[in-house]
């Protein structure tokens, strides 16, 4: 069964090589993108109102430009509560260049965050992060 | 008189006089001729008054009668300064104790007298070593009365010291603490040692204007006799404590520097990694279409790169210089402006005008503040409305007696409601549409402005956006 991803990322050159990589774990598995947390709010909404498949994974940034990482687990997880759909979407990844501690304790305490990754550097890690946890 | 008694009073170290109730010196020492400097021939039989100061003289004899009616062995002239005469008319302080004698039925008041020059001087050196002191020295005695205060006591709490000598110690002290404090000395008394005071507290002191200043106490007990003084060296500490909170405040402001700048720039490193790595294999699989994008993408990563290590540069930079002031020439600056931005504003057909009332001229650090207009213009075009007919740019200068004020006005995009409260922060960028920016910009803006001495505020609406900056004219730049 085919998989899909969300890939949650300020950096749009960076979202070129999440794709990649992760193309190159699974070919078939669908990839989306979304530039910061509104934007992508708004894709998981599009998704729910047409009763369409959400992707099985999200990776979320910490820090981006008009709704970081945090905002926007803390507004999907209301909408979480609201939306019997959206119960399936899990693990959600925080996926970041930040090795602040106080960032990953943030982040596990909202408690939809399923893991804490700091951003690998180079495709051979990265692609073998992706495969750890897309399979 | 008994000649062994003779002896001892001849020979008593300390100068005696033997006076009658007319005043008459009956007998004289050795020590008395020699302090006063007459023999004994020329003393006995004169008045005593001719060993006391001329003012005193008159009323001399009526004190020794007075004396007579209730003879009492006693300290003269206690809290007074006593002064005898030498025969060279000469004054010279004295102590003086008084004994009542009664011998062959006659009444005598024995005088002994002491020299206190020496005593005085000393003591002189003391107070004046305690007025250099270059902390405020304090002294008080077991009951915690002022007795002796210096100089920069007094300017630390702004009394005279004649208000301060003889008060308790307590005016001092903050009405929070003036109830424990009396029962606190009668504790530090009963065992006194050389301390701090206040260890691990923080300690105030009540000026006259009754403004608490933060204080370092030090405490020194002097033991004299069976008496217990205690030496206070209070140190005014507010420009320590001011200068505490703002290494707090540069340490956080450090912190969130570090935090942010380690992410801004890891992440594209991270991703020109990745992109290496995809050049690589592009190669290795002949894709050069593929490899050729992606070289592109990470030179276009390096130039973002570079242009944020350059504002942080910049930034610290802004931090640290002062320049020389000159006056600010607005025209000229226009002219550079129209140039700088040629390209932006042609390209998306913004017009740019100006309007210079002002009539006084600005004196100020020419590159700081054309680093604040360029950022705000440069601002101003960044984000302007593409769906607006006539976008435009103005930058309008006017004063008035006291300032200049100038205005830079856009009819962009606007900056949202919920983030005006964070314009002016470390590294906040609020449009996602792409445009670059390392978001230090409004936040060197303010830096710069600081330094300058101005003030800097705005108005946003989704209609535009106008920064206002305000300065102080120099009175001596006018005219």
């Amino acid at each position: 069964m085919s998989k899909s991803v969300l890939f949650i990322d300020d950096d749009e050159t960076y979202l070129y090589v999440l794709e990649r990589a992760a193309k190159a774990v699974d070919t078939d598995s669908g990839v989306y993108t979304a530039r910061n947390g509104k934007d992508a709010l708004e894709m998981i909404e599009g998704w729910r109102k047409a009763n369409q498949k959400i992707p099985n994974v999200m990776f979320v940034d910490a820090i981006m430009p008009v709704m970081d990482g945090f905002e926007f687990l803390e507004t999907f997880k209301t909408q979480r509560e609201q939306y019997e759909l959206l119960k399936d979407i899990v693990p959600i990844v925080m996926l970041t260049s930040s090795m602040n501690d106080s960032d990953r304790e943030k982040a596990l305490t909202i408690g939809l965050v399923e893991k804490y990754v700091v951003k690998p550097a180079g495709i051979k890690d990265t692609e073998l992060m992706l495969a750890e946890i897309i399979q | 008189m008994n000649t062994v008694y003779q002896e001892i009073f001849d020979c008593s170290p300390v100068a005696m006089l033997l006076v009658d109730e007319q005043s008459k010196i009956e007998l004289a020492n050795k020590h008395a001729e020699d302090l006063f400097e007459y023999s004994s021939e020329e003393l006995i039989g004169e008045d005593i008054g001719i060993l006391v100061p001329e003012e005193t003289r008159k009323k001399h004899p009526g004190l020794v009668t007075g004396y007579f009616s209730s003879p009492l062995p006693r300290q003269m002239g206690v809290g007074r300064n006593l002064y005898g005469v030498k025969k060279d008319k000469s004054k010279f302080p004295v102590e003086v104790g008084i004994n009542p004698i009664q011998a062959d039925g006659k009444f005598y008041v024995m005088s002994s007298v002491i020299d206190i020059t020496e005593r005085m001087r000393a003591e002189e050196r003391f107070k004046l070593a305690v007025d250099a002191a270059p902390n405020g020295m304090l002294m008080i005695n077991e009951s915690g009365i002022i007795e002796l205060v210096n100089k920069v006591i007094e300017d630390i709490f702004g009394y005279g010291r004649d208000e301060l000598v003889g008060e308790p110690i307590e005016t001092l002290v903050p009405d929070d603490f003036k109830m424990p404090h009396p029962a606190f000395i009668k504790s530090y008394v009963a065992d006194p040692e050389p301390r701090a005071m206040g260890i691990g507290r923080e300690l105030f002191g009540k000026h006259k204007s009754g403004k608490l200043i933060p204080v370092e106490i030090g405490l020194q007990p002097i033991l004299s006799g069976s008496d217990v003084f205690v030496i206070s060296s209070i140190v005014d500490i507010s420009y320590r404590k001011h200068a505490e909170k703002e290494i707090e405040s540069k340490t956080e402001e450090i912190k969130e520097f570090s935090y942010r700048t380690s992410h801004d720039l890891k992440s594209p490193l991270l991703t020109i990694e990745g992109l290496a790595d995809y050049i690589v294999e592009d190669i290795s699989q002949g894709n050069t279409g593929s490899a050729s994008e992606n070289a592109s993408r990470v030179k276009s990563l390096t130039k973002k790169l570079n242009r944020l290590v350059e504002d942080i540069l910049i930034l610290t930079k802004a931090d640290l210089n002062a320049e020389e002031e000159s006056v600010f020439d607005f025209n000229q600056y226009y002219e550079d402006v129209e140039e700088k931005f040629d390209f932006l504003l042609k390209e998306n057909k913004i017009d740019i005008s100006n309007i210079f009332m002002h009539k006084k001229p600005l004196l100020t650090q020419q590159t700081r503040l054309t680093q604040v207009l360029d950022n705000l213009i440069a601002n101003a075009l960044k984000y302007f409305d593409k769906n607006e007919e006539n976008p435009y740019v103005r930058l309008n200068v006017f004063s008035d007696n006291r300032k200049l004020y100038i205005h830079v006005e856009d009819n962009g995009k606007g900056i949202p409601k919920r983030n005006h409260k964070d314009v002016f922060g470390m590294f906040k960028r609020f449009d996602d549409s792409g445009v670059a920016g390392s978001g230090l910009g409004l936040y060197m803006i303010k830096k710069h402005m600081q330094k300058l001495g101005g003030k800097i505020s705005f108005e946003s609406s989704p209609k535009g956006t106008t920064f206002y900056l305000e300065f102080v004219l120099d009175e001596s730049a006018i005219g």
